[in-house]
């Protein structure tokens, strides 16, 4: 737990690249077999990252434990409070789907759980954080202050 | 729990595996497109254009100048947006400066940050001014960033006259600078 006095958390960015890869798998599958709990389960990974932080996530702790040691620690760890809103982002979107898939509202779920792949995938692909982007442009439609 | 007995049962269910495989394969062609799209305008800077003169005439800092028409973006219209000291409360470069909008959900900020910093130490005259977006709205707003980081080029007399979105090229950071000096 860190304190605003304590040096703020970091996390192994490559890990983060891995922890998505793997969410994208599970979500596309999530997708194809329409296994609401397998989302349960993606949901339980996400929630574990918004509070226990990235690194100690499940997927985290998979690569810490099995795939960090073959490559050596990172050039340059990364604050994990970006990642950890961006999980939280994710744990939003796979619940909204969780609603859906288990109310029968079977559309409603395929596009929440098509929203978490997108916002997983960018990461995996290309480093990008959904969350960290949208959080700027939620901010700016706020009314403007004289 | 699903009775297999039930055909509307086990048409639903394929029904909602076909929603499935369309929604991915929705995502995927999506993220596709977005990721080329994204590698190719990702901290380049808006090359040859050429930089505005900056109005003779004295900026009243309570008066916004208009903002440049419809382009969100801000990638077609040049900028002629003009920044004075108080709306940054950091002076300005004596040449150019450097104006970096940051959030704290950004990891790319930091990169940013280290790149212009090292980039600028030894260019003399020029300063590099980092904002917190969040706490600038105002700017944030007026500017039409929609991302962190944005980089602005300012020339001297505080015009906007080239930016970048995402972490700038190195190369090209001090080739916008050096147009912005003249």
């Amino acid at each position: 737990m860190s304190s605003s006095g304590s040096p703020v958390p970091v996390v192994d960015p490559r890990g983060q690249r891995f922890a998505a890869s793997v969410t994208s798998v599970v979500l596309a599958v999530v997708l194809v077999l329409q296994s609401p709990w397998l989302l349960a389960l993606q949901a339980v990974v996400f929630a574990l990252a918004v509070v226990l932080g990235p690194g100690r996530s499940p997927y985290g702790l998979v690569f810490a434990k099995l795939i960090r040691p073959r490559l050596g620690p990172p050039e340059h760890p990364e604050d994990a409070r970006p990642p950890r809103f961006a999980q939280g982002v994710g744990l939003v979107f796979s619940l909204v789907g969780l609603v859906g898939y288990f109310s029968g509202l079977t559309l409603l779920g395929a596009v929440a759980t098509g929203l978490a792949l997108a916002a997983a995938l960018l990461n995996a692909v290309i480093g990008f954080c959904l969350g960290c982007e949208l959080y700027l442009l939620l901010k700016r439609l706020t009314p403007a202050r004289s | 729990m699903s009775d297999a007995q039930d055909p509307a049962v086990g048409r639903s269910y394929a029904d909602g595996v076909l929603v499935g495989v369309v929604v991915l394969a929705v995502v995927v062609t999506f993220v596709g497109v977005f990721s080329l799209y994204r590698r190719s305008t990702d901290g380049v800077f808006a090359t040859g254009r050429t930089p505005t003169t900056p109005p003779t005439a004295a900026v009243d800092p309570g008066l916004a100048p208009p903002a440049a028409a419809q382009d969100e973006l801000g990638l077609v219209e040049p900028d002629r947006e003009i920044i004075v000291e108080g709306e940054v409360g950091e002076q300005l470069g004596e040449r150019a400066t450097v104006l970096q909008f940051s959030s704290a959900f950004c990891a790319p900020c930091r990169t940013t940050r280290v790149l212009v910093s090292a980039a600028t130490a030894d260019l003399a005259g020029i300063a590099h001014i980092e904002l917190d977006a969040e706490a600038h709205l105002d700017l944030v707003r007026r500017l039409r960033i929609v991302r962190t980081p944005t980089v602005l080029i300012l020339n001297r007399a505080g015009v906007v006259v080239n930016r970048a979105q995402g972490v700038p090229k190195r190369a090209e950071l001090l080739a916008a600078l050096g147009a912005a000096v003249g």
